[in-house]
């Protein structure tokens, strides 16, 4: 379903990604761990269309995001690290008026409107204006506006950071939910998250594949605790310049 | 008609938040107050004038004043420098506030556009152009009820306000998207109106063709135009292409957001 091939993201002499592949099936959850600054939100950014790669290309059901980027759009939901909310809107107007730019038919709106909010559980907030609701509810429209669409890949950036105990259980409720139906990439750097809820688990750091590892069977002899430190701690001297910067030192 | 979506969206935004009604109410009132004074002064003009036809036994003299040229010009005209001043205010928020939602990232991986948010953002801004002006219809109202202008120029000059307002709208616009501080939007919009503004002030010690092109590169020649009642295409389509230049580089600034 997502398909990422040696994806490379360079910022002017920064490297943020350094030829990255993967690929996530169909109906697959996926945790993409990694420390702060591995890459992860640009990766994020790539897959869903919101920066070009710099080379290398993602192909979301058989789509390229290099050449037929309006289809990958129509098939992928996204929640940012912030989630993109207009604060002086109602819960109901907000998720309307985004499925309308999702360009989803009209005969099928009024049907998304009540399932997502039934799913995120916002029924009876659907009055509300957003700009007064709390962390989490803000959290749960954020989720909302990235399924309401139903599109087939969902990408979720960090999407429990900030929320209480009670709300990341409700939230990873929700994300377990969507196995086998829906394709999900979530990033965190909480660890206990991608072993409740992820199928395989993803690790960068700067910008690399480091460790890629499946959940599913129990009989791992690390857990991956022990993996994620062992790997993000190993110093192996490599910097986030790119090719460029080599040849900048050398003059 | 997805930009229409857009521009829904962000009018009702506009119309909930306090900042809307200070800046139509700051308008409005700034306009009623030189409309009063231009009053004032159009009366004394009008007094003396019937003074002096009655003194030299003329009434020809009252044939040149003027209802069109002696008020309703100089009301748009000091409208025309309000505009200039007041529609930073109007489009700042256009693309900052996206920014600061985090919500241009909703826009970008939607199956829309940039021409679609951009055209959306700018009707938007239009539709603002058109609201506050009619703030003015209080005036033409009382000015078509006492007195008997023509009606043909003061649609001219409206027109052209309307053209010009569409103009400053299309450099906000482009401003907006340059930073997420609105306030920097402003200024920036400011700089670049008194540029199109300004540029004519050096025709005056200028020669020939340079003097031409600085008096047709400012906005005001062509504002001037219309409020003197014609309606040249020149004109029009000076207007069109800063409102078509200054979009297309809005698109161009909304593109670069997601490629830095």
């Amino acid at each position: 379903m997502i398909e990422v091939q040696g994806i490379e993201k360079r910022y002017g002499l920064f490297n943020a990604l350094k030829s990255l592949s993967f690929s996530v099936g169909k109906g697959e959850i996926v945790g993409f761990l990694g420390p702060n600054g591995a890459g992860k939100t640009t990766t994020m950014r790539v897959i869903t269309g919101f920066y070009p790669p710099t080379e290398g290309d993602v192909l979301i059901d058989g789509f390229s995001v290099t050449k037929n980027l309006d289809e990958v759009k129509k098939r992928i939901g996204y929640l940012p690290e912030t989630p993109p909310l207009y604060p002086e809107m109602t819960v109901e107007s907000y998720l309307k008026f985004v499925l309308q730019i999702k360009k989803t038919k009209k005969s099928d709106q009024k049907e998304n409107l009540e399932w997502a909010l039934e799913k995120c559980g916002l029924k009876n907030r659907r009055r509300s204006v957003i700009g007064t609701l709390s962390k989490g509810f803000r959290q749960r429209v954020g989720l909302a506006q990235a399924i309401i669409h139903r599109p087939p890949v969902i990408i979720l950036d960090e999407p429990t950071v900030g929320l209480d105990p009670l709300q990341i259980l409700d939230i990873r409720q929700l994300i377990q939910s969507f196995r086998g139906e829906h394709t999900l990439l979530l990033s965190t750097h909480i660890l206990s998250e991608v072993t409740a809820v992820c199928g395989r688990a993803i690790i960068i750091k700067s910008g690399r594949i480091v460790h890629e590892q499946s959940l599913e069977e129990s009989s791992q002899k690390k857990s991956l605790e022990e993996i994620f430190l062992e790997v993000i701690s190993k110093d192996d001297f490599e910097t986030n310049l790119g090719p460029d910067s080599k040849k900048l030192a050398s003059v | 008609m997805i930009f229409w979506v857009i521009a829904k969206r962000e009018l009702k935004a506009w119309f909930v938040s306090p900042i809307a009604y200070v800046i139509l109410g700051i308008f409005a009132l700034l306009s009623g107050i030189y409309y009063s004074f231009s009053m004032q002064r159009f009366d004394a003009i009008l007094q003396n004038a019937e003074m002096q036809a009655r003194l030299m036994q003329n009434p020809e003299v009252l044939n040149y004043i003027n209802i069109n040229s002696l008020l309703i010009n100089n009301v748009t005209s000091f409208t025309f420098m309000l505009l200039l001043f007041a529609s930073p205010f109007f489009t700042m928020r256009l693309f900052s506030e996206e920014r600061i939602n985090s919500t241009y990232e909703l826009l970008m991986t939607s199956p829309i556009s940039i021409w679609d948010i951009v055209l959306g953002k700018y009707v938007a801004a239009a539709i603002f152009y058109l609201i506050a002006l009619s703030t003015h219809i209080l005036f033409l109202l009382a000015m078509f009820g006492f007195g008997n202008p023509e009606i043909g120029p003061v649609f001219s000059s409206y027109l052209g306000l309307f053209l010009a307002g569409l103009a400053f709208g299309a450099i906000g616009c482009f401003t907006s998207s340059l930073t997420k501080h609105q306030i920097i939007a402003v200024f920036l919009a400011f700089a670049i109106n008194l540029v199109f503004l300004m540029i004519s002030w050096g025709a005056e010690n200028a020669f020939g063709n340079l003097a031409t092109f600085l008096n047709n590169a400012s906005i005001s020649t062509h504002f001037e135009n219309f409020n003197q009642g014609i309606i040249f295409v020149s004109s029009s389509v000076y207007f069109l292409s800063i409102i078509v230049l200054f979009l297309s580089a809005t698109q161009i600034s909304v593109k670069s957001l997601a490629r830095s």
